[in-house]
């Protein structure tokens, strides 16, 4: 299951490089800072770190931005039970019980609680990946373009699907992603959709444009919005002796972590489901199971540690998509494929079977992530109070400001920051008009492998549509496609249903 | 005796999304004429295989999203929420992050981005000029210096 060899090359990565070790620990608390604060997200803060990694090596690069993916997880839960703000998505459920044990003065016990749910729930996933990525990877080995056009598809039928927004809009801003990474040279050397323009003619570059879409237009969606986002500053004392009991308390209920890292992990390696769905799945789960489901909602911790085990446990599930596939399993592993391009890097199959030694590495990383984010976390819940008392007015063009920045790094020209300004403007309307900027940004970075794999598969089989019927496997995958998006609509309804009749 | 609701109701009578339904055919429109220019001067099919379909599903899907938004009436109470001077201040912002993003490669990103702080914190009303001095001068240096010696990334300065 596990290959030695790679394992070994891996662990001796892990102890040349100290950069690999160095940049884990900032990663963290960047993610707890933008996590924590509500309305910019983990995907804001990969996005907008993303520049940072340029100049460092593939590994410390990854292990920087899982970080923040890791900290990102945690750091929602903490406006979430202190003032029922989810800072993030992946948090929705964990303010359900945590604000009302927030209200009855155990906001402590609800962190330490969250908090150990998380750390526990992200080594879980990633020990999960451990074992699976390798038996993953021969199965997909398996695959030709007609199978992973289908899995393009799927990736991004399910983003498109799984959004707050109608099904409508997710295809319109999914596909609308796959058009724009279209632009520039094709394959066989002629210009689409640059009108003249000689600095389209490399397309729109991925990284600024996605850095335009995720954080400019959130940051500009802000503008206009209350000073401050916390004014009570009673709400944010906290005190280490109550998040300890919340440490323990959470640990004697070691079940009800399993549970909900196991529903996480198995949601996160769905592509296109992530944190925000299993955080809900698990919670509802874990009110149908319990002796007590009344008390769901009114400060029962079991809620706590269902939400934020889950959310924890689908990161290391969405990594199996991203490294056995190269299909990104939300917003945060999109910004990963991010960076994996950005250091000529290309998930999947290939990948793994000939960069094994790194794979392990990334996972191994991660695992001690997940045990450094207690320490970094218990540090954090005391800073959190001064960090949310910052602003908006004064982070917004901050972050603004070094957005473009970052961009201009990228692609050396104005292109990058024009590409983040017009991306920006592109977002902040779509998000007026309530489509999914996340299946854009999918599109976006899909669009070059879709269309590659829907070419290869055009001439190999001369134009004639039966050649699918030669692929048992590509039928089959259509099949189990159709069958998913069933299954998830279904149970999006349900899940909607059970968060109306339960909170 | 009529609700308070319903007097509302009378007063203020449900809206059409005019707004989404034009966005969505502004984006279908543009889908299906990029399409167009791509089939037009295509040499093999492979060329637009992906776009000619693609724009075609996103035109329909923009379409339909549109014609739901327009169906769904919004109360103006809603609408008020988005009101004019709140929805100025994005525009704006968008406004100012363009020019800064065509600006700062010509007039250096330190002094560019001091520039960009300083009217976006008057845009969102700060008035204290030492606040908007540190705030711009000092931001700028220090995010500028962190790029440019800290991370060793190249860009356009001025000063530093």
């Amino acid at each position: 299951m596990i290959d030695l060899t790679a394992f070994s090359s891996a662990l001796s990565l892990l102890g040349s490089d100290p950069m690999a070790w160095l940049v884990v620990i900032p990663g963290l608390f960047i993610g707890l800072v933008f996590g924590a604060i509500p309305g910019l997200s983990i995907s804001i803060a990969m996005a907008v770190f993303l520049p940072a990694t340029l100049y460092m090596e593939f590994l410390p690069a990854i292990l920087f931005l899982t970080a923040i993916f890791t900290g990102g997880g945690f750091g929602g839960a903490v406006p979430a039970i202190l003032m029922n703000i989810p800072g993030t998505s992946s948090a929705v459920a964990t303010a359900f019980d945590g604000y009302p044990m927030a209200r009855s003065g155990l906001h402590g016990e609800a962190l330490g609680a969250g908090l150990l749910a998380s750390a526990l729930g992200t080594l879980f996933g990633y020990v999960i990946l451990l074992f699976i990525v390798s038996p993953v990877a021969t199965l997909v080995l398996m695959l030709g373009p007609t199978e992973m056009l289908v899995v393009a598809i799927w990736g991004l039928l399910l983003i498109a699907v799984l959004n707050d927004a109608s099904i409508a809009k997710g295809i319109a801003a999914g596909v609308l992603g796959i058009l724009i990474s279209t632009i520039g040279y094709s394959d066989t050397g002629m210009m689409r959709g640059t009108f003249g323009s000689m600095y389209l003619l490399d397309g729109i570059p991925a990284i600024p444009a996605l850095i335009g879409l995720f954080a400019a237009s959130e940051l500009i969606n802000m503008s206009g919005r209350g000073d401050y986002l916390v004014s009570d500053r009673e709400l944010r004392k906290i005190r280490l002796g109550p998040i300890l009991n919340g440490v323990s308390g959470a640990l004697k209920g070691w079940p009800q972590v399993l549970r909900g890292s196991t529903i996480g992990t198995a949601i996160g390696i769905i592509p296109g489901v992530g944190a925000s769905v299993a955080n809900l799945a698990s919670y509802a789960a874990a009110k149908r199971m319990s002796r007590n489901p009344e008390s769901f909602g009114k400060g029962n911790p079991a809620g706590v540690v269902a939400s934020e085990a889950a959310n924890s446990s689908s990161e290391g599930g969405g990594m199996v998509t991203l490294l056995a596939l190269g299909l990104p399993g939300g917003a945060g592993t999109a910004i990963l494929l991010g960076a994996f391009a950005m250091h000529n890097v290309t998930g999947g199959p290939r990948f793994i079977s000939q960069s094994k030694d790194i794979v392990y590495a990334l996972i191994l990383g991660n695992i001690v992530q997940a045990i450094l984010l207690l320490g970094v976390g218990l540090i954090f819940v005391f800073g959190a109070s001064y960090i949310v008392k910052v602003r908006l007015s004064y982070l917004i063009p901050f972050v603004l400001a070094i957005s473009i920045m970052g961009a201009f790094a990228i692609t050396g020209s104005m292109v990058g920051p024009l590409t983040v300004a017009g991306a920006g403007a592109l977002g902040w309307i779509m998000r007026r008009y309530g489509y999914p900027v996340t299946a854009t940004v999918v599109g976006l970075l899909i669009g070059p492998m879709a269309e590659g794999e829907l070419t290869r598969s055009w001439q190999i089989s001369g134009g004639d549509p039966s050649f699918l019927l030669q692929r048992p496997i590509t039928l089959v995958m259509l099949a189990s496609l159709m069958l998913m998006i069933i299954v998830v609509l279904v149970g999006r309804k349900a899940q909607r249903q059970e968060a109306e009749s339960g909170v | 005796m009529r609700s308070t609701e319903q007097s509302k109701q009378d007063i203020f009578p449900p809206r059409r999304n005019w707004g989404g339904l034009v966005f969505a055919c502004i984006l279908a429109g543009v889908v299906l004429f990029f399409a167009w220019s791509v089939v037009d001067v295509a040499r093999r099919t492979t060329d637009w295989l992906l776009i000619g379909p693609g724009a075609i599903i996103a035109a329909a899907a923009f379409l339909w999203a549109g014609i739901g938004d327009f169906r769904a009436q919004q109360q103006v109470q809603t609408l008020a929420e988005a009101a004019r001077s709140e929805a100025s201040r994005p525009v704006i912002l968008i406004g100012l992050t363009c020019a800064f993003a065509m600006a700062a490669p010509f007039i250096g990103f330190d002094l560019g981005a001091a520039i960009f702080i300083l009217l976006c914190l008057l845009v969102q009303g700060e008035r204290s000029w030492w606040k908007l001095a540190l705030a711009s001068v000092g931001g700028a240096a220090l995010t500028t210096w962190t790029f440019v010696d800290l991370l060793m990334v190249r860009l356009p300065v001025l000063f530093l």
